[in-house]
């Protein structure tokens, strides 16, 4: 439903965004109807009929009206533009339709101006369009800026979406069963080993697919129509592919992924009710989101405490260790000494949310001590 | 050879007892009923059975062992505290707990809508739990705990929540199972399901075993013979020599342990060598609700006395 509903919300906003297309020529120029008075001079009487103005010859008349309705939009250029403000009397439509004239206003002037400069020099240099090549150094290799850290972040944007919507569901899922007191017949049935695993790896997997099922409409549809609307797209081409980052990006995420599960899991077989539950995720997801607050000492300063901390504590690890491969800051050692951790972390975390969920469930074949 | 067999069984939740020294067999086909007041371990003895808790300390096999889900022998287990999948289909939450005792799932799905079917609950099978009355939830659940013919019933309080109908269907319907061979395990506070449903009775008290026999033999060993009469008139006071209780005009008792001396007939020739016109006279044993009274009524009010 939600995919659906999103490429219908995309259709519509396209739709109305070609409409409001349509209300600019071929030069770019906003055009609507209005009426304009010149003390300047220096309006191009054309430029102004192609975008729709029609000059006004009684200021007072024309001020009259706009108030009763009969002229939309006046816009009055000063003698002398340097000292004076250009004046625009309006009658209100829409919530834009201020920022609408006023750039109509603008444009008008400076296109018309810009009609009476001969050299495309100090043309280029007044419209501040002169272009700009930048080349940046990172430990003596060129650095490529975003285009290099694009990728390694993907992961990151993967762990965050992926850890918040399994974890919400895990931690959902839990406590559900315990709230509607459903374990102890089930466990006569099946071990609580396996049906917190069968559960653990269940909703992983279903959670996934929810979540692949919603993205993955509005991802195409934004590639598909995205630039139809004037949407922003990455620039591919730029895109920088490094091996060694993707493969610890991706193997970061899913262990990431993997303790997250984990240690929702392990509250999940605790908590009694979904609302015990969600203060727990909400501290995880401050956790999981910390190194965010110090992505600047992250990318200038890795040796910090901060830092370090940062990188070696478990419910952080994860998110900085994404962030330092992206910043191509992180060492191998840290790196092995990180995921490592993260490792020992999910699995510890795992064999004690097991031995919560079962409570004080007799273990298979080990018979009381008589 | 016993389905059930526990020895000098306890449990100890820290400094507090749940169960202590607790030790009896159930045969394979035979039922037994576990009574006693709220506290006194029933739950936590049927828990240390199915290995739901680990026990501190003695032995509980089933067909041999401790208890295992996956062993070949099926528990039916309606525990105290029941819930359900609230938003599942009653048909779908029978045929998964059908599958997980071993039904494949046409089986398991013939099975269910037959159970349905029984229990008038056959339109329903397509509707969420959640949307059904509380007793038919409570039918859902039971039906939960028959699915794939489970060799061996452990049912906490099964009727609560059913009208005097309902309970007379369930009650039928165990029977019936238990007449084929089904081993029941029973813990209730009816102690007319007792009577109907079990042969053998296990009283708990404060976590120890109080006695175990058949339910006959609890009635005589734990309760009383009480000899009622009717008459007219007045009891001459010839009669005030017998621990009579008087209950109300015409009404008197005299209660006594069984076996006391053929007493019963030296009362009724008392009455009549005294010229009592005696309009009705019987003898019979307490039932088991006199039964747990005089049991457990003293230690009870001494408790609730405590406590205020």
């Amino acid at each position: 439903m939600v995919p659906a509903f999103m490429i219908l919300l995309a259709f519509l906003v396209q739709s109305s965004e070609s409409a409001i297309r349509k209300s600019s020529d071929v030069s770019g120029l906003t055009t609507f109807a209005f009426h304009y008075l010149d003390h300047s001079g220096l309006i191009d009487a054309d430029l102004a009929r192609r975008a729709g103005g029609s000059l006004a010859t009684d200021v007072d008349k024309a001020k009259e009206d706009v108030k009763t309705g009969k002229i939309r939009t006046l816009i009055v250029y000063p003698s002398d533009v340097a000292r004076s403000k250009i004046q625009i009397f309006e009658n209100n439509v829409g919530l834009v339709a201020d920022q609408k004239s006023t750039a109509l206003a603008r444009q008008l002037l400076q296109m018309s101006v810009a009609r009476t400069v001969d050299s495309p020099q100090i043309l280029k240099s007044l419209t501040a369009s002169v272009e700009v090549d930048r080349a940046g150094y990172r430990n003596g290799v060129p650095d490529l800026g975003l285009a290099a850290v694009a990728v390694p972040m993907l992961f990151l944007f993967l762990y965050f979406t992926m850890t918040i919507f399994l974890g919400n569901q895990i931690i959902g899922g839990f406590a559900e069963e315990r709230e509607q007191k459903i374990r102890e017949v089930l466990f006569v049935d099946v071990t609580a080993s396996s049906v917190f695993l069968a559960r653990m790896v269940a909703t992983t997997v279903l959670g996934a697919l929810q979540l692949a099922i919603m993205v993955i409409p509005i991802v195409v549809a934004y590639f598909a129509i995205g630039p139809s609307l004037g949407l922003p797209l990455p620039a591919f081409s730029t895109w920088v592919l490094d091996s060694s980052k993707m493969l610890v990006g991706f193997g970061t995420l899913l262990l990431g992924v993997a303790m997250m599960i984990a240690v929702h899991a392990a509250v999940g077989a605790k908590i009694k009710s979904v609302r015990e539950g969600s203060a727990f995720a909400t501290l995880f997801i401050i956790a999981m989101f910390s190194p965010s607050y110090i992505l600047g000492v992250i990318s200038e300063n890795p040796g910090s405490i901060a830092v370090q901390t940062m990188t070696y504590f478990p419910l952080t690890a994860p998110s900085t260790l994404l962030f330092r491969n992206a910043l191509g800051n992180i060492s191998l050692v840290e790196l092995v000494i990180s995921t490592t951790i993260v490792v020992i972390t999910t699995v510890v975390t795992t064999l004690a949310a097991v031995r919560v969920y079962r409570g004080g469930q007799a273990l298979p074949r080990k018979a009381p001590k008589s | 050879m016993a389905l059930v067999k526990v020895r000098e069984l306890s449990k100890h939740y820290g400094s507090v007892t749940g169960i202590e020294g607790i030790q009896f067999n159930i045969d394979a086909g035979e039922s037994m009923a576990i009574v006693g007041p709220n506290g006194s371990g029933k739950t936590t003895l049927v828990r240390c059975l199915l290995g739901l808790v680990e026990a501190s300390e003695g032995i509980v096999h089933i067909a041999g062992n401790s208890y295992q889900p996956g062993d070949p022998t099926r528990i039916g287990y309606l525990p105290e505290d029941r819930g359900h999948f609230q938003r599942d289909r009653v048909i779908d939450v029978l045929r998964l707990f059908g599958t997980l005792r071993g039904l494949d799932s046409r089986a398991a799905d013939g099975q269910a809508h037959e159970y349905l079917e029984e229990m008038g609950l056959g339109s329903l099978a397509f509707r969420p739990i959640q949307a059904l009355s509380n007793g038919q939830q409570q039918k859902v659940h039971l039906g939960i705990t028959f699915m794939g013919d489970p060799d061996l019933l452990v049912l906490d309080e099964p009727t609560r929540g059913f009208d005097p109908v309902n309970k007379a269907f369930f009650n039928k319907y165990v029977a019936e199972r238990t007449s084929r061979g089904v081993t029941l395990i029973l813990v209730t506070h009816q102690m007319q399901e007792v009577d109907d449903l079990t042969e053998r009775i296990l009283f708990l008290d404060d976590g120890a075993q109080h006695y175990l026999g058949t339910v006959h033999d609890a009635k005589r060993d734990l309760g009383e013979i009480r000899t009622e009469f009717t008459f007219l008139g007045d009891l001459p006071s010839l009669i005030n020599d017998w621990p009579l209780e008087l209950q109300g005009r015409g009404r008197a008792a005299l209660i006594h342990r069984d076996g006391e001396d053929r007493m019963p007939e030296r009362l009724l020739s008392d009455l009549m060598n005294a010229g009592v016109r005696v309009t009705g006279f019987q003898t019979r044993s307490s039932t088991l609700d006199e039964v747990f009274v005089h049991t457990y009524g003293e230690s009870m009010q001494a408790e609730d006395e405590i406590s205020r």
